[in-house]
């Protein structure tokens, strides 16, 4: 069994939102997305980055092109694996951003 | 972590109110359900901090009082939304343990975050459905009523955000300009602390690039938004204003590349930064906006905000000790000498092609001209964007003037924090 700490947790959903702020941005060049689903996304992703200590990579792993709305719920998700309490203070912030984004990206 | 089966019922309730967020509609209904399951959950929450007969609850206990009454004439009625009974079963249950397992802090904790959790998809529905009766000249009225409710829960919000927040970011009042104002306030203080006198991060000038970019952009839509309701001067708008924003974002776009090929993709972003960026995004978007002369003065204060960041860019770039990602400094100085005549670009990039990866390199001074040179350009841009958005604050502030005089006197019993004390 692979035990999985909460910050390994929370780098996890960095690089889900890194790659989902990568889109956003795709999505805003090409118009299938506005600036501010762009900037919504990246101000998460600053904040989970600034939560975890100095030098880790935030590139994924994960296939390009997948859907921006995917990516957040996985992240999302990601962030269930443990009780808020026990991750790094401020990522309450991340997951009340993100549930807020995916509710506002539903359609 | 989860040490006993009390923790596992915080979980669910935890989880509840994060389904809660994720799924809630703006009808009546919904809002009318959200309302009247709210203050029971409070009550249940309070309950878990017995014996204490203050407890950090207490506070948004008042609110909920004198809101029911007001939701159930304003709203209608509705049985509540089973999602917040169930949170309010698990904190019933949770309340049962002994008073020693109650008083474990990340337990309490735990308690305040899903009613924080709650209170903000509450505050949201409401303000949502709240928003959607205004649009319509025939139920405005009645939406500004449902406004007075939604700010009554986001004041409780405030209360729960600001127990769970000691010692970090301050978080928006909700007047939207001074919101704003002290929102773009820190966010200049985070970003003069994180450079001047510091060896640049290029990651903090590349959410600078975001920020300023996500502002100009912001600016634009809400000065469009005032000129169709007849707020702004559309004269104004054409001719100086809009013409003025759109060179000054393609300069902060340009820096933004830039500064993405330097910047590695990694964690460790200064919080003070990330933190004040969070803030500022959400006072720029708050979840309602309607237009009004307020908006003016904010668009003045978030142009302004550009330009300083600009400033600190000139700053920044000039600083001999600025270092980018290795790949990046070889793709710069590659654009750059492609530019040049001459062989020596070609040995100079092969050199720097062999490093590759995070860690930081010098710049050569060719390219640091070339980036200077554009970060004077984007300055430029900037200050003329902040020249040309000074007709917006002329109209905001007489449009100000003219409201104020219009508001009628608010009754004394609503003066204090809302609440009915009839005698």
């Amino acid at each position: 069994m692979v035990t999985v700490l909460p910050e390994e947790s929370l780098l996890l959903a960095a690089r889900l939102l890194q790659t989902a702020a990568d889109q956003a941005e795709d999505d805003t060049r090409t118009g299938r997305a506005t600036y501010v689903t762009e900037a919504d996304v990246k101000v998460l992703l600053w904040l989970c980055g600034s939560l975890l200590g100095e030098g880790r990579d935030l590139r994924s792993t994960s296939p390009a092109g997948q859907p921006l709305r995917e990516l957040l719920q996985e992240a999302e998700t990601e962030l269930r694996r443990f009780p808020i309490g026990d991750y790094p203070a401020g990522t309450l912030d991340v997951v009340v951003g993100l549930c807020d984004l995916i509710r506002g990206n539903r359609t | 972590m989860i040490d006993t089966p009390d923790d596992l019922l915080l979980l669910e309730a935890e989880h509840l109110a994060r389904d809660l967020l994720l799924n809630a509609d703006e009808t009546q209904g919904a809002a009318a359900s959200l309302l009247n399951g709210w203050t029971p959950v409070i009550h249940a929450a309070s309950a878990y901090f017995a014996p204490d007969t203050v407890t950090p609850c207490s506070q948004v206990l008042e609110i909920g009082r004198g809101l029911r009454r007001d939701a159930l004439d304003w709203i209608g009625k509705a049985a509540p939304d089973p999602r917040l009974s169930r949170i309010r079963e698990l904190f019933e249950d949770a309340s049962s343990a002994q008073e020693t397992a109650r008083r474990v802090p990340p337990r309490q904790n735990a308690v305040l975050q899903t009613c924080y959790v709650a209170t903000h998809a509450v505050a949201g529905v409401v303000d949502r459905y709240g928003a959607s009766l205004r649009k319509d000249e025939s139920t405005r009225s009645h939406g500004r009523l449902v406004a007075t409710l939604s700010s009554r829960v986001r004041s409780a919000e405030q209360i729960f955000d600001a127990q769970l927040s000691v010692g970090q970011t301050a978080r928006p009042a909700f007047d939207s300009t001074q919101t704003l104002a002290a929102a773009v306030a820190a966010w200049d203080k985070a970003l003069h602390d994180a450079l001047v006198d510091n060896t640049p991060d290029p990651r903090v000038l590349l959410v600078s690039s975001n920020v300023s970019i996500g502002l100009l952009r912001r600016a634009a839509e809400l000065a469009s938004v005032a000129a169709a309701d007849g707020e702004l001067d559309s004269f104004t708008l054409n001719s100086r204003v809009l013409p003025a924003l759109q060179p000054a974002t393609e300069r902060w776009e340009r820096a933004r590349h830039t500064w993405r090929t330097l910047a590695p993709a990694t964690t460790g972003m200064p919080y003070p930064i990330a933190a004040a960026a969070h803030t500022l995004h959400r006072a720029l978007h708050p979840l309602q906006t309607d237009s009004g002369p307020q908006n003016s003065l904010a668009l003045r204060l978030a142009i302004m905000a550009t330009v300083e960041a600009a400033h600190l860019q000139v700053a920044a770039t000039r600083r001999s000790d600025l270092k980018g990602m290795a790949s990046g400094v070889s793709a710069l100085t590659q654009a750059v000498f492609d530019h040049v005549p001459g062989a020596r670009s070609l040995s100079l990039w092969r050199q720097l092609e062999r490093l590759d990866g995070p860690a930081p390199i010098s710049i050569p001074s060719q390219v640091r001209t070339e980036m200077l040179r554009q970060a004077v350009g984007t300055l430029e841009a900037a200050t003329l964007a902040a020249s040309a958005s000074h007709g917006l604050i002329e109209v905001g502030v007489r449009k100000i003037a003219q409201t104020r005089e219009m508001i009628p006197p608010v009754p004394r019993v609503r003066q204090r924090g809302g609440l009915d004390r009839r005698p």
